[in-house]
Formats: C-alpha cells, sequence, structure tokens
C-alpha cells in the first residue's frame, strides 16, 4: 500500500468535492466491464449544492476537460442532491429547520433543460412536521417516490414524484426512537442516509443516532420490514450497495470503521456481516461502476478498496489536502472518481489494473460545498 | 383495551374531525386511526404501540382546537382521551382527580354536586379537560380564583424516553418539577399524553350570580360613541376593575361585525364570598354605560361565546328559571351559579372558524377603536361578514397573582382584558375572504401608534400588550419568527420550556405546528 499526499494548498488550487447522490444513477448506467465502461458517455453537467458563502445551487458544464460555471440557483442550505432517473428534473433537499413558518424541512424539483444545463424552479415542498434538517435522499429507479432521511426530526418521509416532476406532498412517515452511548451524536435517532435496493420497492437506511440499519417498505407508505442493530456507538452514516445488489457497506462514522454484509434483495434483510474494518473509514463510500473496486473516504484521505468475494482488499490511500469529503461518485467509464469537500470537486484519476489513485485536481472551487450530481 | 377506528369504520369521518370543521384541510392530511382509551393503562398501552411502529401520536379529549394540531397528522393516529371521564375523589382525604377527557361542563356538574367546589374554568362545557387546563384555561371565575393551572397540585403523563419506551410519571412540585410547570400553562401536545389532574384543593362554587347585558344598536353609535364606549370599558378593567372587590365581576364584550344589528355587553357578578347580596359593584359597572346609549335587557347573551351559539344548550340542568330583578336603572337576571353556568355550556356548533388572540394590559386607546369600528363596518363584495366577533374579556384580578409567573407556564399575568377575534363560516369557499379579513384587521390593528415599532402587527408583549393566548392558537403568527415569545413571553419561560421539551420527549414524539421546538 502506498500512500500519497497532496499539500493543503495545491488542493484547494486544483480540487473541489462530491456527494454520494446521484450515484444511482451512475451505477445503473455503468457497464458491466472495463472495457465496455470506457464507451459510456461522460456527463455533462455537475451540480454542486453549497451552504456557504454563495448558498445555492452551483451548476457546471463539462467539456472534455473542461468545467465551466454556467449558472448559480440561489437555494437554503442544500444537503443533498438527486437526478430524476429521466435526467429531466433535478431535487434539492434543503438543511433547514423551518419551511414557511413551519418545523420542518423542504425538497426543491427544478426542471433539469438537458441540452443546456439550465434549472429552473419547478416548486418546493415542505416536508412533515418535525421532519427538521434533512440530511439525505433517494429516488426511486421508476422515478415515482423520493425517500427522505431526516436527521434533526428523526424520520423518514415519503414524497410522490408527479408526472411532470413536480413533488406532491409526503404520503409516508416514519418517526424513529432511539439512541446510543456517544452522548453528543446519539441523543436520539439520526437517520443518515438511504439507498434503495435492487427491487426498488424497499430502501436500506443508515440511522447514526440509534446503531441501527433499517429495510423499509415503500409499497404502502412507509413500513420497516426488518431491522439490524450495528454495534454501540458505532454510527451508521454512508451506505454503498453493490451494483448486484447482494453486497451493503456500511461506513460508521462514529467508531471509523467500516462493515460489509450480505443483503438479501428477495427478502429485504440484511445478513451475515461479512467484514468489519477497524480504521478511519468512517466517512463517505463509492462503488466503482463494475463493482471489483470500493471506495471511502476519511479524515481526508480517500482509500482504494478491492472487492473479493464481498471482502475487501486494501489497495491505497491518497490524502487529499482537505480533511472534510462528504462524497465520492466512480464516473461511469470506471476511470476517474470525483470527489466533494468543502471547498468544491477534484477528480481523481483511477487506474483499475494496479488499483492506483492519482493526485486530485480541482475542477470546481465552491466554498461550502456540501452535496453533489451529474448528468 | 383501547378501540381502534380506521379508516374502514364507519366512525371514521366523524371521528377524524374536531368541532371546527376547517380541518383536516385535504384528505392526505387525515390521520390513519383513531385509538380510543378507556384507561390510563390504555393509554399507556396505546402510545406504545403507536411509537414503536412509527407513527405519529396527536393526542385530543374535547377536540376543540382551533387550529389543525391534532387532525393534521398524516397517516398517525389520533389518541383519543375522550372516554376517561372520571371526575371527583378517590376517597375523603385524596386529591380531586380530573381525568383529561372529561369535558368542563361534566366537571363542574360534579365537583359541583358532589363536593360544593369548582374549577375557575371556561364557560364552553365541551372543551376537555385536557387541552383547556394545560393552556392555562380560564373561565368567568379566573378573576376571583385564577387560572384552572394555578390550583394543579400534581399531573399524571405519559412521556416517551430516547429509546422510544412509555414512561408514566405522576409529576408535581417534587417530582420532575420542570414538567410539572410545563404542564401548567404551556399547552396541549408538547411534553406526553396527561392522564389526570390532581388538585388538593379547589374553590368552593358561588350560590348564586347576577347576570346582565347591555346593549348598543350600531344604527346609534357613530364611531365617536363607539371610541367612547371601548374607552369606558378598557379603563374599567383597567383601573377600577383591579381592585379586589371587583374579582367577582366578569365581563365579555360581544363586537359583532355591522352585518349583525348591534353589539353588547354581557355581565356575571357574585361577591367575593359567593353571593349576590351587595350589587353595588355591578351597578357601577352597568351605570358606566348608559350615557354611550347602553340598554340592559334581559335576552341577550351572557357567556363566553354565547353569541355563536344559536342551539340551545345540550346540558338540561334542571334549575329553577331565572329571575329578572331590576336594580336601579338595570335590568338583570338573579341565576343560581350552578344553572346559569348550564346555559352557557353549549359547544360552538359545527362551523368553520379562524381565531385570534390578544392579551392587553391597559384599556382601549382611541387608534385602537377607530381601527375596530372601520374593520367592523368593512365589506367585502360577494362576502357575508355575518359571524365575526372580537370576545373582549375582562381579565386580571386573582390571574395576576406574580407568584404565579415562575410557578407556572402561563406567562401572562399582567394583563387586564383578553381579546379573542373569531370569525364563523360553513361554506369552504368563505374561508379566504374571511381569512383575509381577520388578518388584515388584526394586523393593522397592531401597527397603529400603540405597537411595538420594532414588532409591528402583532401585540408583542411590552408596555400596552402581552401577546397571545396558546389555547386560542393562531398559525398566522408563524409567520414572524418571534412567534413564541408571543405566547410565551420574551423571558426566561421559553427557553426553560424548550429545556423541559429535550428532557422528556428528546425523540420530539409529540409535535404540531406550534409546539415547543428545540
Amino acid at each position: 500500500m502506498k500512500r500519497d499526499s497532496l499539500s493543503r494548498r495545491s488542493f484547494v488550487r486544483m480540487a473541489g468535492f462530491a456527494s454520494l447522490v446521484g450515484q444511482a444513477a451512475w451505477l445503473r448506467n455503468a457497464a458491466g466491464s472495463s472495457s465496455q465502461a470506457a464507451e459510456v458517455q461522460r456527463p455533462k453537467f455537475v451540480f454542486v449544492g453549497a451552504a456557504r458563502r454563495v448558498e445555492g445551487v452551483h451548476v457546471y458544464a463539462i467539456t472534455g476537460e473542461r468545467w465551466r460555471l454556467l449558472q448559480i440557483v440561489p437555494s437554503a442550505a442544500p444537503v443533498s442532491l438527486a437526478a430524476h432517473p429521466s435526467g429531466r428534473t433535478l431535487y434539492v433537499l434543503n438543511e433547514v429547520s423551518e419551511f414557511e413558518g413551519l418545523p420542518c424541512g423542504s425538497v426543491e424539483a427544478y426542471g433539469l433543460d438537458q441540452d443546456t444545463g439550465q434549472l429552473d424552479l419547478l416548486g418546493r415542498q415542505g416536508l412533515s412536521l418535525s421532519a427538521t434538517m434533512p440530511r439525505h435522499m433517494a429516488i426511486a429507479p421508476d422515478g415515482k417516490s423520493l425517500v427522505v432521511a431526516v436527521h434533526g426530526g428523526g424520520a423518514y418521509n415519503l414524497l410522490a414524484v408527479l408526472e411532470d416532476g413536480r413533488l406532491g406532498r409526503v404520503r409516508g412517515i416514519l418517526k424513529e426512537t432511539g439512541s446510543g452511548p456517544v452522548a453528543k451524536h446519539q441523543e436520539t435517532a439520526h437517520p443518515q442516509s438511504i439507498v434503495f435496493d435492487s427491487t426498488g420497492r424497499r430502501v436500506i437506511a443508515a440511522d447514526l443516532g440509534s446503531d441501527q440499519m433499517s429495510v423499509i417498505s415503500i409499497e404502502d407508505g412507509l413500513e420497516v420490514t426488518a431491522r439490524h442493530a450495528m454495534p454501540a456507538g458505532s454510527g451508521p452514516r454512508h451506505l454503498a450497495l453493490h451494483p448486484d445488489g447482494d453486497l451493503l457497506y456500511v461506513a460508521n462514522a462514529l467508531d471509523g470503521s467500516l462493515a460489509g454484509f450480505e443483503y438479501d434483495s428477495v427478502t429485504g434483510r440484511i445478513a451475515e456481516r461479512r467484514l468489519q474494518m477497524r480504521g478511519s473509514f468512517g466517512g463517505a463510500l463509492g462503488l466503482h461502476p463494475t463493482g471489483e473496486f470500493l471506495f471511502s473516504a476519511a479524515r481526508g484521505e480517500i482509500t482504494a478498496w478491492r472487492i473479493e468475494a464481498g471482502a475487501l482488499e486494501q489497495l491505497q490511500s491518497r490524502k487529499t489536502g482537505a480533511e472534510d469529503i462528504s462524497g465520492i461518485i466512480p464516473l461511469p467509464d470506471g476511470r476517474e472518481i470525483l470527489v466533494l469537500t468543502g471547498e468544491g470537486v477534484a477528480r481523481m484519476k483511477f487506474n483499475g489494473v494496479c488499483g492506483r489513485l492519482d493526485q486530485p485536481e480541482i475542477m470546481a472551487s465552491v466554498r461550502g460545498a456540501r452535496c453533489f450530481a451529474a448528468i | 383495551m383501547a378501540i381502534v377506528v380506521s379508516r374502514q369504520d364507519p366512525r371514521y369521518e366523524t371521528l377524524n374531525r374536531g368541532h371546527n370543521l376547517r380541518w383536516p384541510a385535504v384528505d392526505a392530511d387525515a390521520v390513519g386511526r383513531i385509538v380510543l382509551c378507556e384507561s390510563a393503562n390504555d393509554a399507556a398501552e396505546a402510545l406504545q404501540q403507536i411509537v414503536s411502529s412509527g407513527m405519529r401520536p396527536t393526542v385530543r379529549s374535547g377536540a376543540h382546537c382551533y387550529e389543525d394540531f391534532v387532525v393534521n397528522n398524516p397517516g398517525g393516529a389520533i389518541l383519543d382521551m375522550s372516554l376517561l371521564t372520571a371526575v371527583g375523589k378517590a376517597s375523603q382525604g385524596s386529591d380531586y382527580r380530573i381525568e383529561s377527557g372529561a369535558l368542563l361542563w361534566d366537571v363542574y356538574t360534579e365537583l359541583y354536586k358532589r363536593y360544593g367546589v369548582t374549577l375557575p374554568g371556561g364557560s364552553c362545557g365541551t372543551v376537555g379537560a385536557g387541552g383547556h387546563i394545560s393552556g392555562g384555561g380560564y373561565g368567568l371565575l379566573s378573576r376571583l380564583h385564577g387560572l384552572t393551572c394555578d390550583w394543579l397540585t400534581s399531573v399524571d403523563i405519559l412521556t416517551v424516553d430516547a429509546k422510544g419506551k412509555v414512561i408514566p410519571r405522576t409529576v408535581d412540585g417534587q417530582h420532575d418539577p420542570d414538567l410539572f410547570r410545563a404542564c401548567r400553562g404551556a399547552g396541549g401536545g408538547n411534553f406526553g399524553v396527561i392522564t389526570s389532574y390532581n388538585f388538593e384543593k379547589l374553590p368552593p362554587a358561588p350560590t348564586e350570580v347576577m347576570q346582565a347585558y347591555v346593549e348598543f344598536l350600531w344604527a346609534d353609535t357613530p364611531v365617536e360613541r363607539f371610541v367612547h364606549i371601548m374607552k369606558t370599558f378598557g379603563d374599567y378593567w383597567e383601573k377600577r376593575g383591579q381592585k379586589p372587590d371587583t374579582w367577582g365581576l366578569f365581563s365579555v364584550m360581544n363586537l359583532s361585525h355591522q352585518s349583525h344589528e348591534g353589539f353588547g355587553i354581557s355581565a356575571q357578578f357574585c361577591n367575593p364570598d359567593g353571593t349576590c347580596r351587595n350589587l353595588s359593584v355591578l351597578n357601577e359597572y352597568l351605570d358606566l354605560f348608559v350615557p354611550c346609549g347602553g340598554v340592559t335587557t334581559q335576552s341577550g347573551p351572557v357567556g363566553i361565546s354565547s353569541a355563536l351559539k344559536p342551539q340551545a344548550s345540550p346540558h338540561n340542568t334542571g334549575r329553577n328559571p331565572a329571575e329578572t330583578v331590576c336594580v336601579g336603572t338595570h335590568t338583570m337576571r338573579r341565576r343560581t351559579w350552578f344553572s346559569a353556568t348550564g346555559d352557557d355550556a353549549g359547544g360552538p356548533g359545527s362551523s368553520h372558524g379562524k381565531y385570534k388572540s390578544v392579551y392587553m394590559k391597559r384599556g382601549f386607546s382611541e387608534a385602537e377603536a377607530r381601527c375596530m369600528y372601520k374593520h367592523m363596518h368593512r365589506t367585502i363584495p360577494g362576502v357575508n361578514l355575518r359571524g365575526s366577533v372580537f370576545e373582549i374579556d375582562s381579565y386580571g384580578g386573582a390571574i395576576n397573582r406574580k407568584e404565579m409567573l415562575t410557578a407556572t407556564s402561563a406567562s401572562q399575568r399582567s394583563s387586564v382584558i383578553k381579546m379573542q377575534p373569531m370569525t364563523f363560516w360553513s361554506d369552504p369557499e368563505e374561508e379566504a375572504p374571511r381569512s383575509k379579513w381577520i388578518r388584515e384587521f388584526y394586523t393593522e390593528l397592531y401597527s397603529g401608534p400603540d405597537a411595538d415599532p420594532q414588532h409591528p402587527g402583532v401585540p408583542y408583549p411590552g408596555d400596552k400588550y402581552e401577546g397571545c393566548y396558546i389555547n386560542y392558537p393562531d398559525k398566522d403568527m408563524l409567520a414572524y419568527p418571534y412567534w413564541p415569545q408571543l405566547y410565551y413571553g420574551a423571558g426566561d419561560l421559553y427557553p426553560f420550556l424548550q429545556e423541559v421539551k429535550r428532557k422528556y420527549d428528546p425523540n420530539n414524539i409529540f409535535h404540531h405546528a406550534m409546539s415547543i421546538r428545540v
């Protein structure tokens, strides 16, 4: 294993950041092998949500190696982005505690011009009462539903996606309880992230506050169909589901561990734990489109892992120069990953043969970046 | 065993609504089920099941919430306490116990017939004890005996801990005293499910009361006279009305829109000893309105909200009829206190309503009176504003005992008038114009020279006003980031309630649009 580092100055000059959101669309589009992946269409637009400096969604057009800022759409505390499978709508989750005077967060729907990258607000929908400071959302593969994990209110919300891309009212609420031994972060339930399983009818959800994973059906509102207790004080934060749908990776933010489980998509059960890696791996996760590699992040470092029969072989860790990595998106050609930090979006080239990550290059400088998506 | 009423149950369409038919505003807001509890154990088990299944509980007793705090609970569960109706003492030496589902009229009946005591609560008899007392309920005897929550000794309440486990508690001055204080005036739906209230002692019920009604016709009331009436009314309660010999006098001005023929002032009086042997205070008060063109009649409304209750009282008290008497120049009715209270105990009717509230520390200014006159004479094409009224209550007296500021969570202890602007309709099409009318009226009234220039449009607590009443919630106030200060004052009370909320409801299980926020 080889570790490379990059000075903060050079990183800031070059790099930016990404979020896990948007990964599902990439994975669906990704080819099954490296050779096929090279033919996959490259993204045309990158959207970066920032909560500081210029608060809003920063839209970049990608032409070859060049990223060009097209537009900054004002938006309140964007924390999670999700593209509709049609590519015609972008959803922005607002990490706010109040919407129109009510105690709840909100989600914005933007019409997306697929030729120009232009975003136009279609509407803003409030979440359920007490669903404050939402953290993450995912859109169903059929494009008809949106599920939100709510950190502040300890809940999940299910919203209908209307034909024109706008969002309907909340049509399912799951109110969680629970706590953990880390008083500062686990005084109550804090759902963090969700990922749809391969059926598209369930989400797998991570709750940092209660050290709990849940499988939740969306077929008739939100209904818990399975629970899985994580080690006390672990704080499950990030999820990645293997393209085959049968391996689930969980990054635990509080104890820094990385866990892997078998997931039975037929029964919707989180089954046997396949691995538990202790260390500093509790940050964002990203799965290579081939399913052969996993990328994890923590403490300013990206680690590449080779997936071998569900187990992980650590290949390389590379410092990025920034501490707050909040997202990783492997691009569909399998040769690059995008990394999101509080400074913006960086690109790192990846050699799948030797498992080596190159130094990060800053593609978009966006101070206060929190989330990321690409189409 | 609790009774579960699901959407398929024929009772659902009735029980998923409260008295205010505005709510739920849309079907998507409606609850998934109503759970009717018959005991405190039922409530604990039902609450545990609701929380464990990830549903949101909202709680109700009398179903009188003005806003949608209970019935706007998409797919959730209403924990209905209306079958917990016991009132009384377990033994001779024990506390009076009132279960949270008991209706006020039944509370008054039981306490009066069994013990000769009463609770100084509201005059609308179908209001439930659960929300009324927890919000600091008041009524015609409150100037004499204080708020209902002032008399509380302990509260039985179910809370939910961080792990989601239901915890039954009895809270009082020694056990969870912070939660006990929060249950004394902060309002329902905040901390848990109250199953019963306990009182070591309660005030004696008056023997008799005198009732009077002074009527004014709009046609005989030009704006100058109207200003005089308002200032006369306000000045009395600001000054004379704070003297203890007047505390048995409670008066309500029913200021109706000019689409009604007139407006009036009701008064109910007894001496502090609960008799009507000396009527000088009442006569003195009624005399004030003779120069204003006021005529005492025996037919007008008397109690709070009576103007809005065309239907007969649902309660038959089997009482003796009123005795009409003339004292000086005034016509009034002598009643037993019990029969008088029963007559005013009807519900608000099956209508849609919008409500606001104001606490006033001083009487009316000319600017306020002129503003009220203007809006009470406003017309909106195509909209009949009949059924729009400001009920203006006398206040203060025993309510304003300052020691209750820290003992309870009812922060308004300096007011002399409490006002409730209301408008009612039955055609849903009228909601928008009527809501607009009352909102514009209210905003202009509190944007005048008496208003706090830093907080225009609302009666922000200060020299003149003391905010709003949480049992008359008004979601329009959510437009102001300082809305909690309107309801809980600008001092330490709201931060205290936030601490209590964090401690006893860490998951924010109990919430609504205007619940305590953390």
